[in-house]
């Protein structure tokens, strides 16, 4: 009981500050995906994803979609609280009373338990772990053990709203009817003296079971130690004498970790009390959300409000807040040993106590004004103060006394900077060097006097092993050691101009801050530029400050970037909404509860010491369907597919609680791809046309701060060579085609062997045909050769026949003309002839060409001799045209062509020359004469037509009319008549006819030769002509020459 | 659960008679101010029977936000309550939802035996002699409309309350409501309430006429109205289109006594009025159940189904005034 009342005194002790929040709200509604306002419990599994059940479903959040989870559940029973085991599988109790569990491993769902009997209101882990407790507000609690439940007590006059194990003995039970212990052994209940008003949630420590918080709605939230099981000892009391707020609070959380506890007031408000200062701080009207069911804080210090019928909050404390400082840029801060802030501005020292509220502004320190304060320094008893104009004060904060050592040969100069330790303040200036203040003296220590590289020290760092490093304007920089100035000249291509400031971390790393080089680290040997030098911002470093995990803070002109080395990230610090903050070089502090302080144009930035945070906060990829031919599998690790062509579609995401929608990934898929992909927010790929092989598909997570998980989600494909690839399937191949070709050969050569044997079968039968035709033949030709012999004998006596009717050409008189008869026969006997004679006075010749050649040729030559004799010697016909008019009529009757087909016939000319007359008469039947007048010497050639029908052949004797032509004659004229067969005869190529112009050319060119050499000349003529071509006709040229 | 035509007959009207608004009970409509319970302890002559009431609230199926249960003046204590021999009497509020809260039979009973806090209990509170609630309003909740009994034949998600009188002998007066906000009563739209017995305080004044709305389905032929310790105070009326005033019998102290009256095929699917017309101007507790002719109760609406019934007067023209005329 004393105990107790100290606790009450404590509490009525207590003061309470309530300021403006830095904590961040989001509400999800349907909007967001939610698809119930009603959220009934909230728990997180060991994946990372919260799993909130509402009266419409189950859902999981990855951080950035809800996704509704399929228990199995009728529509009119919805889940109404949850739990997870150590195995990572989760419980959660229905208002119709089942238990289901989610098993992690198949991520399926059992039903565990069917019905107890009332709805399940809470399921509570027992700190044995083995089994839960199951609380049915009006039935009782219940154990759950092996997926077996069993009442434990039976309550059917009050609600059991929460319970907490005490230890293995005690249940600690929280009604409406009052708070109570249970004793397992005895099994007895028993309402705590005092506590006999209905009592709502318990929160408990992890490691104090013996001491917790209940909520008493008509009486306050009280923190219980249960020394005496029976009679607990109360630690402290928020009740409505402290702040009527505390009364009817509907539900509560403790923050165990920060030591906040987080309420639902009356008013339906969130409220949020540090138990380390009192501080009580309500959340904005803006802010509004409802009554709340359920309070969650997950692994990632999200606070989570489910509440009945307004959906869901988030809340989470910001990163920064503001202190406020009217608009009042700051230069310099420190904190005292009662955590009061201290803020060097323009006009001098504006100081706030440790809620940040205003408590009291320093201009002038012992009537002497402090103008713009750059340098402040709190050395455990006194706080130090440097101006940019003023020098140098030191006063005591708790008496306001100043401190008055000898400074004032820096009254007049600027403080750049003041750090020190135990015995040694450093005080850098901007004109006069160094001062170093030790054992009550200011001493001048150094300047450019004693080697110091420049007067203007920006800035000054102790480090861990004595040395001291001055930041100065210059391309080297100095150190001082046991009391020893040194200097160190690193030449980096003449880039460092100033080294502006040193700081060095828990490892005694040291980093140097330039102006306009970024940031190096100094070792002994080297400076070594700093690893992500290329991705600042900015290299002209202001300020550098380590946090508490060793985390190096980097101030520059466009804001602020921190460098997690560690995780070798090096991420830019966001302040949205705040436009145009400018920090200050060197304005920053870091306070003993391990948050940042920075001094900028418009305020104070305060980082909250995050060292739980960021650097925790992964994003942890997952996958969440994968199609592969447009078809959903099963999440599985191994895909083993058949030989062919598919396409992969993987849809994935993140589960990460931190500024979600910033959340990016990296993939690759092995057997595709060389290497990752750039990071990116989509959250689907497809790969198309993947072919047989074995693929590999890597997933990673990058959170909204460039920090990527060490895991990597992966699964693999294998896709079946298809069998025609596969070795056995070449070796098969290569045997079967070996025995098909050595098939194919035997079969080829039998087939060749059989073709052979057909073959030589046949040759032997066509041998002995062809012997037999041979000698048949030969018989033949024989018989032929015989029969040859006597038609060439035959015909060559024809021949003689014939040659015997043709007239020898005998010119025994001058005065008759001189003849040229050329005349070679086609066969042994000739279709052409001529004929000759003299009757009387006239002069006769005729070139007849008879149709045909050889023999019938011949025949008709001996008729047309025999007719043309008849017809001139015996009837004594003259005229040429009346010898070709008989002729014909001659011919027609011998060949008795008026009754038969026979056609044959003669084409002829006739001269006739009256040797007194000296005229030549000619008439011809298709055949010219050519008359060479000789002119002097030359000769003219005019050519007499022919008549158009022949002798004989075909047309009536009485149609045709034969005109003769009459022909002046001169001395030396010659004239010629020919058949065809000159003019048809082909050359050596048999092909181009020696033609009617030729020879008219060449006879015009032979024609003043004597005939004789004309004969001559025409057989040379006609012979290179044909060359070895056969003679095509018999030739016959008659000459005369007058 | 077995369901008959009644339900549909209600359903109906719960539908076409949107917005149905008076989650108050008593209702103003009744112009009964209270509800009263008495402890155990207490006698029955005090104006209680069995110490118990149950009010079945209906909330439409499509309600999607939370709503409170809210009790005026749940302790007995302070000028309101009936005070016996120093404030000692417990009352205990429960609140069920889930399967059978309604449909079990038991739930539907004029007496609290068997299971009749069957269902889901959602929530309960012990009030005593605190003064803190006196002649205020409590709120029970928020309740998920999900967490009633689903009766679809209703249409509406079922919540049951039961007030038991615990120990002590005082009477406790208190009215409820259904309302959708937790610090102010503001009806529900198409929400009702109904009992199967009334224990009320009857208005002090003289003359002053309460009601009750019995609810006669379309096979009932009789309603059977028991009263209980009405002491003979005033009248008892029964009205509907075709009844005008139909006396009913009256209790006197500590006695139950039966009315039957026959129900006209006119009045089906109607709610009737049962008026009681007080004639002393002192304080009255008195009971009601109506059942029909089998003995099965009959609800009672908070917001009468079908509206208020009046009488509809018949004029009669006989055939010597048509001869008249002509």
């Amino acid at each position: 009981m004393r105990l107790r009342l100290i606790g009450l005194l404590i509490t009525i002790g207590l003061n309470i500050n309530v300021f403006s929040q830095n904590y961040l709200f989001k509400h999800f509604g349907s909007e967001d995906g939610l698809n119930d306002k009603f959220i009934n419990s909230i728990t997180q599994c060991h994946q990372g994803f919260l799993w909130f059940s509402t009266s419409n479903g189950l859902l999981r959040f990855d951080g950035q979609q809800f996704e509704k989870i399929e228990t199995g559940l009728k529509n009119d029973d919805f889940i109404n609280a949850s739990a997870i085991d150590n195995a990572g599988n989760l419980y959660f109790g229905t208002f119709s009373g089942k238990i289901i569990k989610y098993i992690k491993a198949t991520e399926k769902f059992n039903i565990v338990i069917e019905q107890i009997g009332g709805s399940v209101n809470k399921i509570i882990q027992s700190t044995s772990s083995k089994s839960f407790y199951v609380i049915s507000k009006g039935n009782g609690v219940y154990t759950l053990k092996d997926n077996t439940i069993s009442l434990l007590i039976k309550t059917s006059e009050f609600l059991v709203n929460d319970l907490h194990e005490l230890n293995h003995d005690y249940l600690l039970l929280s009604t409406s009817d009052g708070l109570m212990t249970y004793e397992i052994k005895s099994k007895k209940t028993q309402v705590l003296k005092g506590f006999d008003t209905e009592s709502g949630n318990i929160s408990a420590y992890k490691n104090n079971a013996n001491t917790c918080w209940v909520n008493f709605p008509e009486r306050g939230i009280v923190k219980l130690e249960f020394s005496n099981r029976q009679d607990p000892n109360i630690l402290l009391e928020l009740n409505e004498k402290v702040n009527p707020y505390f009364k009817n609070i509907a539900n509560f959380y403790l923050d165990e970790e920060n030591e906040h506890l987080f309420m639902v007031g009356p008013d339906e408000k969130l409220s949020h009390f540090n138990l380390k200062n009192s501080d009580l701080q309500f959340f904005s009207e803006n802010d509004f959300f409802g009554s709340a069911n359920c309070l969650f804080i997950g692994r990632q210090k999200n606070i989570w409000i489910g509440t009945a019928g307004k959906g869901l909050y988030r809340v989470h404390k910001a990163e920064f807040e503001i202190i406020e400082t009217e608009n009042k840029p700051v230069y310099a801060i420190a904190e005292d040993v009662e955590s009061r802030l201290y803020f060097g501005i323009g006009s001098g020292i504006k100081i706030t106590d440790k809620q940040n509220k205003p408590i009291e502004y320093i201009t002038q320190l012992k009537n002497k004004p402090l103008g713009k304060v750059t340098a402040l320094y709190f050395d455990g008893l006194n706080m130090w103060v440097g101006t940019s104009n003023n020098g140098l004060f030191v006063f005591n904060p708790i008496t306001k006394t100043l401190l008055t050592p000898n400074f004032s040969n820096i009254k007049n100069i600027g403080i750049n900077s003041i750090c020190g330790n135990k015995t040694t303040v450093i005080v850098t200036t901007n004109l006069d060097g160094v001062y170093i203040y030790k054992d009550g003296i200011l001493k001048h220590n150094y300047s450019v006097k004693n080697s110091l590289l420049h007067n203007n020290v920006f800035h000054a760092a102790e480090t861990k092993v004595g040395k001291t490093y001055y930041a100065t304007h210059n391309t080297a920089f100095n150190y001082s050691e046991n009391g020893e100035l040194f200097e160190i000249n690193v030449e980096q291509n003449g880039l460092i101009t100033d080294y502006n400031v040193f700081i060095q971390n828990s490892k005694n790393e040291l980093f140097v801050g330039t102006n306009g080089d970024g940031i190096y680290l100094i070792n002994d040997t080297a400076i070594v530029p700093f690893e992500f030098n290329s991705k600042l911002e900015s290299k002209f470093i202001s300020g550098l400050i380590f946090d508490e995990a060793d985390n190096l803070w980097i101030q520059h002109q466009y804001g602020l970037q921190e460098y997690y080395p560690q995780q070798k990230v090096l991420r830019k610090v966001n302040f949205p909404n705040i436009n145009q903050l400018i920090f200050n070089p060197k304005a920053h502090l870091k306070t003993v509860t391990g948050d940042l302080l920075f001094g900028t144009s418009n305020g104070v930035i305060r980082i909250n010491n995050h060292s739980n945070t960021n650097a925790n906060n992964f994003a942890h990829a997952y996958i969440k369907h994968i199609k592969i031919n447009d078809k959903t599998r099963s999440l599985d690790s191994l895909f083993e597919l058949g030989f062919g062509k598919y396409k992969l579609s993987i849809d994935f995401s993140a589960i990460g609680q931190k500024n979600s929608e910033n959340i990016q990934f990296k993939f690759y898929l092995e057997g595709r791809d060389n290497s990752w992909c750039e990071p990116t927010r989509q959250k689907h790929v497809e790969f198309s046309n993947l072919s047989e092989g074995t693929y590999v598909f890597y997933l990673k997570a990058i959170n909204s701060d460039g920090f990527e998980e060490a895991k990597t989600v992966k699964f693999k494909i294998i896709i079946e060579v298809p069998f025609w690839k596969k070795p056995w399937v070449w070796l098969l191949a290569i045997i079967f085609i070996t025995i098909l070709v050595v098939m194919i050969v035997n079969w080829r050569t039998a087939s060749l062997v059989k073709i052979k044997l057909r073959l030589e079968e046949i040759v032997d039968n066509q041998t002995k045909q062809l012997r037999a035709e041979k000698e048949l033949i030969e018989q033949n030709s024989k018989v032929i050769e015989e029969q040859n012999h006597e038609i060439t004998q035959s015909i060559n006596y024809a021949k003689r026949i014939q040659e015997a009717i043709l007239p020898v050409i005998n010119i025994e008189k001058s005065n008759q003309p001189e003849l040229m008869i050329y005349y070679v026969p086609k066969d042994i006997v000739s279709g052409d002839f001529y004929w000759h004679t003299i009757v009387n006075t006239h002069f006769l010749v005729s070139a007849c060409d008879c149709t045909g050649h050889g023999v019938p040729g011949a025949f008709m030559s001996l008729i047309g001799s025999t007719v043309l004799n008849k017809i001139v010697i015996d009837k004594g016909k003259l005229n040429p045209e009346i010898i070709l008019k008989e002729m014909d009529s001659e011919i027609s009757t011998i060949l008795k062509q008026d009754s038969n087909e026979v056609r044959d016939g003669m084409e002829t000319g006739i001269c006739s020359y009256d040797l007194t007359k000296k005229k030549l008469f000619f008439a011809g039947a298709k055949r010219p004469l050519w008359v060479f007048s000789k002119n002097n010497n030359a000769y003219e050639l005019k050519e007499i037509a022919a008549n158009k029908y022949s002798i004989g052949g075909f047309a009536e004797s009485t149609d045709k009319i034969f005109i003769g032509h009459e022909i002046e004659i001169n001395k030396g004229d010659t004239v010629y008549m020919f058949s065809d067969g000159i003019i048809d005869q082909f050359d050596a190529n048999n092909k181009k006819r020696i033609g009617t112009k030729r020879v008219r050319e060449f006879i015009g060119n032979i024609v003043t030769l004597p005939l004789v050499e004309q004969k001559q000349a025409l057989e040379d003529f006609v012979v290179n002509w044909r060359g070895q071509t056969p003679q095509t006709d018999d030739i016959l040229v008659i000459g005369i020459r007058f | 659960m077995k369901l008959n035509k009644f339900h549909i007959i209600i359903a109906l009207f719960l539908f076409f008679a949107l917005p149905i608004v008076s989650q108050e009970v008593p209702s103003s409509q009744e112009n009964i101010p209270y509800l009263v319970t008495f402890g155990q302890g207490s006698d029955h002559a005090w104006g209680d029977d069995d110490f118990s009431q149950t009010v079945f609230f209906s909330v439409p199926k499509n309600q999607s936000t939370p709503f409170y249960i809210r009790v005026f003046d749940p302790e007995t204590f302070g000028e309101l309550d009936e005070v016996s021999a120093g404030w000692d009497t417990k009352t205990k509020f429960s609140i069920y939802g889930g399967n059978e809260a309604y449909s079990h039979a038991d739930a539907r009973g004029v007496d609290p035996k068997g299971n009749y806090k069957s269902g889901t209990l959602l929530d309960t509170k012990n009030f005593g002699s605190e003064a803190s609630t006196d002649n205020k309003w409590y709120t029970f909740g928020p309740f998920n409309p999900m967490q009633g009994e689903l009766v679809e034949e209703l249409g509406s998600y079922i919540f049951k309350v039961v007030v038991d009188g615990m120990n002590g002998n005082d009477g406790n007066l208190y009215k409820l409501f259904l309302s959708v906000k937790n610090s102010e009563n503001i009806a529900m739209d198409g929400a009702n309430a109904f009992a199967y017995e009334y224990s009320v305080r009857l208005n002090m004044s003289a003359n002053s006429i309460a009601h009750i709305y019995p609810f006669a389905d379309n096979l009932v032929t009789a309603f059977k109205i028991n009263s209980f310790d009405f002491d003979n105070d005033g009248q008892m009326k029964l009205f509907s289109s075709v009844k005008n005033g139909h006396i009913i019998k009256n209790s006197g102290d500590n006695e139950w006594v039966l009315s039957t009256h026959v129900v006209k095929p006119e009045e089906r699917n109607k709610s009737l009025d049962m008026q009681i017309v007080k004639k002393g101007d002192y304080k009255n507790d008195v009971v009601f159940y109506i059942t029909n002719e089998y003995d099965m109760p009959v609800p009672f609406f908070a917001a009468p189904i079908g509206g208020v019934p009046r009488y509809k007067y018949k004029i009669k023209i006989n055939s010597s005034a048509k001869v008249r005329e002509k």
